[in-house]
């Protein structure tokens, strides 16, 4: 996936780069955003980042397409929004044990995740990506028409079409006023690392190569005696859990949630963000998902009909890279030339 | 609580077989564009919502309903005949990859063609009479009932009889039914397959946008009827296994009214019923009702 090691000497630039990839994608992430102070804009791009670099376990490392993965990035934000408000936190807790929240968040992200696996990966390929879209939509209209258990905390259990307005930030031990836009930014970045160590542990482990393995000729691997089917719903789940928790961070960024965080389009534009940066590599969905974001608000300054401008793009892409994405393409025309730098 | 009477469920049962029809047209589509071509077209609601936009236009020059119906039975699948080709570009891929590329580019497509559809006609919706000569209500006996929608019901009867003739008694309809059973043999067979591709996609998209038409009285006409119309459609073809038209129209129907009957009790659950029938068939029959063509 990175450049593979070239003769004798270590000097490559491309070789360091491999071995420590976190660690550079931390140290450029501590110090690139004060060169252009966008802080919330570099906050987004962290959690989708975040979600699509999840998605991408799924996608690009075992194979499988999810068309509606904005299930789990909603379960994380809507439960963690209705956990950190006050007349939901069930059981209370004290204030600064607020970021308890964030575990059930993700755990229920997690729940739906083994709930939609073991559902749909019943049916092959395009068949489950549009029974994953069917459970997105499932989980919108339950959150959004406010159908739940009426009774037990009141009649307007999750906001209903207004959503939860006002989700507030937990404060850090004593610390309760902590959050400015750099602070909250560097508080994610801290998070966003240690998920995406984690996340790159389990990429780059044997079960991941399994993974791989599955996505490149699944028959095969069965054949060498695996359980394919567990396999692939751990990927699953680990996808969902990762994208959990993105999206718990991400209700705690704008302060908000609503059913909107199910819907199709997110689901879309997590698919979009992997494809632009390369199904093919970990990290090209963050790639993706800083291109994404910025053309997104880039082309939104012209014209209210940005979407016409990103499907277009998306289509051309899809045909002419089919599944290749800008990480990929730099690598393949700058690791060459990095190889000759002695 | 409202009483619920005869008429309560008869008027619903009746409102669950016009969704149920719009479904049935939209999703026999889709199952033989799926079945033949292997592409899970998630263009083909906003091909839906385009007919219903084509009959607005055609209605704001001059025409009438009538008059609309062909007009954009035809346009929608000129449409059809441009967007056909494009999908060509993913046929050489193993089928895993195919089916993943053809839905994203299917996607990025609907995503463009909504947001065209915003710009030329504006975000809001257009309201959209039914045709004079249709617009009363007809006294069945227990209530009363607007006869648009029987119309829109008799016209889904027909069109679905009509694609069941095609089917089972044109030489093209042969072909199509050996291509959904096997493409490979149909072209060891010398006959040039990208044609019928051609065709059923056409037909498949045509279908839909005169679905649309139908149901502009119905819902009006809006951007986002094509998605909104879209999921469903797709639970439709997984529920009925894809590929197989009998499957999308008895699917279609069912789909129709379980998502129309519970409303008789608790209007809420109208929007979530349908996916909680689709994990429960999920459970129940995993290979759809009518099985799914395995590729």
């Amino acid at each position: 996936m990175m450049s593979e090691n070239s003769g004798t000497k270590p000097s490559s630039i491309g070789q360091a780069l491999s071995k420590h990839p976190v660690l550079i994608l931390l140290i450029v992430l501590i110090i690139v955003p004060w060169i252009f102070q966008i802080w919330p804009i570099w906050t987004d791009i962290l959690l989708f980042g975040l979600f699509a670099m999840a998605f991408n376990i799924l996608l690009g490392q075992t194979g499988i397409l999810s068309f509606g993965h904005a299930t789990f990035f909603g379960l994380g934000g809507y439960i963690t929004a209705m956990f950190l408000m006050e007349p939901y936190a069930i059981p209370r807790v004290p204030r600064w044990m607020g970021w308890i929240g964030i575990i059930v968040g993700v755990l229920a992200a997690t729940a739906g995740a083994i709930m939609v696996g073991a559902l749909g990966l019943r049916r092959r390929g395009t068949y489950f990506a549009l029974i994953t879209l069917a459970f997105s939509q499932m989980f919108y209209f339950l959150f959004f028409t406010n159908f739940m258990i009426p009774t037990v905390t009141g009649p307007n259990f999750t906001g209903g079409d207004d959503g939860i307005i006002g989700v507030p930030t937990p404060p850090i031990l004593t610390w309760v006023y902590w959050r400015t836009p750099i602070t909250w930014y560097y508080f994610v970045l801290l998070v966003f690392i240690s998920a995406i160590y984690v996340l790159r542990s389990i990429s780059t482990s044997p079960a991941g190569e399994v993974l791989k393995a599955i996505r490149d000729n699944e028959q095969r691997v069965k054949l060498l005696g695996y359980n394919t089917d567990k396999f692939k719903l751990i990927s699953f789940i680990i996808s969902g859990l990762f994208s959990g928790l993105a999206g718990s961070l991400y209700t705690i960024n704008i302060r908000f949630a609503h059913a909107a965080f199910f819907s199709y389009l997110l689901s879309g534009e997590v698919v979009i963000m992997t494809l632009f940066g390369g199904m093919g590599t970990f990290f090209g969905p963050f790639i993706g998902a800083i291109v994404y974001i910025l053309l997104k608000d880039l082309v939104s300054m012209f014209t209210m009909h940005w979407m016409i401008i990103v499907g277009a793009i998306v289509m051309v892409m899809t045909w002419l890279y089919r599944g290749k994405g800008l990480l990929e393409i730099i690598q393949e025309a700058v690791v060459p030339k990095l190889r000759r730098i002695r | 609580m409202v009483e619920v009477t005869l008429s309560h469920i008869l008027v619903q049962l009746l409102n669950g077989l016009v969704l149920g029809m719009l479904l049935a047209l939209i999703a026999m589509g889709l199952s033989l564009i799926f079945g033949l071509l292997d592409i899970a077209n998630f263009a083909h609601g906003v091909f839906y919502a385009l007919g219903a936009y084509v009959g607005y236009q055609v209605i704001v020059l001059g025409g009438n309903y009538w008059i609309a119906l062909p007009v954009v039975g035809i346009v929608v699948a000129a449409l059809g005949l441009v967007v056909e080709p494009l999908n060509r570009r993913f046929y050489g891929e193993d089928p895993a990859k195919r089916g993943l590329f053809t839905l994203i580019f299917a996607f990025a497509l609907s995503l463009a063609l909504e947001e065209s559809i915003r710009w030329t006609w504006g975000a809001l919706g257009k309201k959209f009479s039914p045709p004079a000569l249709l617009d009363f209500v007809i006294d069945l006996g227990f209530f009363i009932y607007p006869a648009y929608r029987l119309f829109v019901i008799l016209l889904g009867a027909i069109l679905t009889i009509a694609v069941w003739l095609f089917l089972k008694k044109t030489q093209v309809g042969l072909i199509i039914r050996a291509g959904l059973q096997n493409r490979e043999m149909v072209q060891v067979l010398g006959i040039d397959i990208s044609k019928v591709y051609t065709l059923t996609y056409i037909l498949g998209v045509g279908i839909a946008g005169v679905a649309g038409l139908a149901a502009a009285p119905l819902v009006g006409v809006y951007p986002a009827m094509g998605v909104e119309i879209q999921v469903p459609s797709f639970v439709v073809v997984v529920v009925g296994g894809m590929g197989s038209f009998l499957g999308s129209v008895v699917s279609g129907i069912i789909i129709g009214e379980v998502a129309t009957l519970p409303v008789i009790w608790e209007p809420r659950v109208s929007q979530v019923a349908i996916y909680v029938f689709m994990a429960i068939m999920l459970i129940a029959k995993p290979g759809g009702l009518f099985g799914e063509l395995e590729r």
